[in-house]
């Protein structure tokens, strides 16, 4: 994971200048998650790492399952990552993209977890919240986890704030365990 | 099933009562692969270098290798529960130990947790373990003495406030054995002692500790302790952990005094972790930056002056200097002192106390190689008497292995010679002192001025031994009064050889050995 995180980042990067200069960033954000569920599907890994198909064959078929649903830049990128036998990267080029996408457009994901589901008003609240602290503009998605009792988790990319009642107890555990 | 003392249903409500309930926010990450006790992380983008991170079962891990895409880290403690895919969370502090009075008389592990099943510590202070040392402007230069109570040491590698000695030789030549006497004789000196053990048995540290609580030495100590069977990491740490320890009693302008035994085994244990990080390897395999490890460790043994101690204390504490002296204990093998750490810790170190196997074997214990041993500030800061009558030992020791050596071809030799070789025979043999026993600067002072004076001439070579012992048993009976005001104030007056000469005429006189 470590090592194609590294190779995917060239990769990532020529997209979305590529994706940039034709201004279709939402066209190739598709077109990379398509790619990224092609690759990660499993009887596409079996053909892979089968070491009988040749590199040849496994390009070919990769373009003609993806078929129409990519433009001609596209092709040339998976083109690219199969002649170095990189297109097991394509997920996480995929969702590198997606970051440098979201950097692109002052965007941040927040994934908020909470015990009940939110109505309109904390919504707001959070967003509010969160606009402030990471000064971007908030895409908000709610789950519903039971068992956080009350309280809400909320997530954005590495930022954790834990303000949940399971998180507290959790806590409360350790420090009364030392 | 037992309760702890920890576990009184008051002491509960207490502590719920003062838990922080604010909110957390923290960076996670997930662990990615885990390998003998070093794991790589990914995520984790706000993580600072040596912060404490949280693995889940509150296991703590300090992080070392920050890289574009993962966190390498080392986990302090068990890592059997820990697998791929765990979440791991950022604590916003680099990792630190209690540190405060509270912790004398106990033994600690790396991390400040006791291990002597005595229950909690009651210090809410704590310190980093990796600071910076202290500037040139802080410091005062070492002018006051530490006493070893060894007159091999204090006589010819005298050791001051603020100075690193290190203590180096084979196995078994009494390394440990210097290193324990020395904080036995801090013993109402109010020089608080700090003795961090680094890969070694558990029994032997046990043995410490042991003897220690035997001779009363263990109300000034704090042990560290990082046994053969704890992590790499943690003996890797173990030492910052101690000086950290140790550098509270500095900053507040008390005196201290840490034994670092041994640094080999810390740099074996670095080597490791430093391997299992992918750093690149060096020379013997270490990584590039171990002569850094040594040497960042040991400038923190400083003597600070009154200003630092006072802005250090908020103005509390005024006038007063402040010190840590730092005794490394460095073990060679077969003798070899150019291999990679013993050369690196000699060139760092103020000074060596050089142990060698012969003179052990040979029963000259301390064995003690008076002409590879040196002090490189010590006599700055030796007392007046120590110098006056010390000198003379060193001078002696030094003819007389020049001699020795000559003199085993030649079969009569000339009057001066083989007076010579006499007194330096008599001079080795008063060298010799015996574990635990800790001698006063005016009992030491009293031998010292025995064989400078020509009092052992008459004295057979075997006897040398049994002659102090009479001597000093003498002098604590019947010249109480002598050795109490030298002790005092232990100057090199003429008033003082005065009474040591009667003491001595008398003694020679009057009592057998």
């Amino acid at each position: 994971m470590d090592d194609l995180n590294t190779v995917a980042r060239p990769y990532a990067a020529a997209a979305f200048a590529q994706a940039k200069e034709e201004s279709q960033l939402d066209l190739w954000s598709e077109m990379l998650h398509f790619l990224a569920d092609v690759v990660r599907d499993a009887d596409m890994q079996a053909v892979l790492v089968n070491p009988k198909v040749t590199d040849e064959q496994r390009l070919t078929l990769i373009i003609d399952v993806a078929g129409g649903r990519l433009n001609a830049t596209a092709t040339n990128l998976v083109k690219t990552l199969g002649q170095f036998r990189r297109l097991a990267a394509l997920p996480a080029v995929a969702a590198q993209f997606d970051r440098l996408k979201a950097e692109a457009e002052e965007r941040v994901e927040v994934e908020v977890i909470s015990a009940y589901k939110l109505n309109a008003k904390h919504q707001k609240v959070i967003e509010d919240a969160m606009r402030e602290r990471f000064k971007r503009d908030v895409v908000l998605t709610n789950h519903i986890d039971r068992d956080l009792l009350a309280g809400v988790i909320i997530r954005a990319g590495d930022h954790v704030i834990d303000i949940s009642a399971r998180g507290r107890l959790k806590a409360l555990t350790q420090e009364l365990m030392g | 099933m037992q309760l702890s003392p920890a576990e009184i249903s008051d002491l509960i409500k207490k502590k719920i009562e003062n838990f922080d309930m604010g909110a957390e926010a923290r960076t996670e990450g997930t662990v990615v692969s885990l390998t003998d006790g070093i794991t790589r992380i990914h995520g984790l983008s706000d993580v600072m270098a040596a912060e404490m991170i949280e693995f889940p079962g509150g296991v703590y891990g300090m992080a070392l290798n920050l890289e574009r895409d993962s966190v390498g880290a080392v986990i302090l403690g068990d890592y059997e529960g820990i697998s791929e895919g765990d979440t791991v969370k950022c604590t916003g502090r680099i990792l630190e130990v209690p540190v405060g009075d509270a912790l004398l008389g106990r033994v600690v592990d790396s991390l400040g947790n006791p291990i002597d099943g005595k229950g909690e510590i009651a210090t809410n202070e704590s310190s980093p373990i990796e600071k910076i040392a202290p500037g040139v402007i802080d410091r005062k230069s070492v002018d006051q003495p530490v006493q070893t109570g060894l007159k091999a040491i204090d006589a010819m590698v005298p050791i001051g406030r603020g100075q690193r000695e290190l203590i180096i030789g084979d196995r078994q030549t009494g390394k440990t054995a210097i290193a324990i006497d020395a904080i036995i004789n801090q013993k109402g000196t109010g020089i608080k002692c700090i003795y961090v053990a680094i890969g070694q048995k558990a029994s032997s540290i046990a043995g410490v500790v042991r003897k220690l609580e035997e001779h009363g030495a263990m109300d000034h100590t704090i042990v560290v302790a990082a046994s053969a069977a704890d992590s790499a990491a943690m003996q890797y740490i173990a030492p910052y952990a101690g000086c950290a320890m140790g550098e509270y009693f500095r900053d507040k302008g008390e005196d201290a005094l840490i034994i670092y035994d041994d640094l080999t085994k810390q740099a074996w244990a670095y080597r490791q972790v430093s391997l299992l990080l992918r750093r690149p390897p060096g020379r013997e395999a270490y990584p590039g930056d171990v002569f850094y490890l040594h040497s960042r460790l040991l400038e923190r043994a400083s003597r600070v002056n009154a200003d630092y101690v006072e802005r250090m204390t908020n103005g509390k504490v005024k006038g007063k200097t402040g010190s840590l002296t730092a005794l490394p204990v460095i073990e060679t093998q077969a003798g070899d002192v150019s291999a990679f750490v013993p050369t690196n810790v000699i060139s760092i170190t103020d000074g060596q106390i050089f142990l060698e196997t012969d003179l052990f074997n040979a029963n000259i214990r301390p064995a003690i190689n008076a002409g590879l041993s040196v002090s490189r500030v010590g006599g700055a800061a030796q007392t007046n008497i120590m110098k006056k009558y010390g000198g003379g030992v060193r001078l002696a020791l030094a003819q007389y292995r020049e001699l020795a050596a000559f003199a085993q071809f030649a079969s009569d030799l000339d009057d001066a010679t083989r007076k010579q070789l006499e007194r330096g025979q008599r001079v080795t043999e008063l060298m010799k002192q015996a574990q635990y026993s800790p001698l006063s600067v005016a009992e030491m002072a009293t031998s010292l001025f025995a064989a400078n004076n020509g009092y052992l001439d008459d004295v057979a070579k075997d006897k040398v031994v049994d002659f102090e012992h009479a001597l000093l048993a003498y002098m604590n009976s019947s010249r109480k009064e002598l050795i109490d005001a030298i002790n005092a104030e232990p100057q090199a007056s003429d008033e003082v050889a005065t009474k040591l000469k009667a003491a001595l005429d008398d003694f020679k006189k009057n009592h057998s050995w």
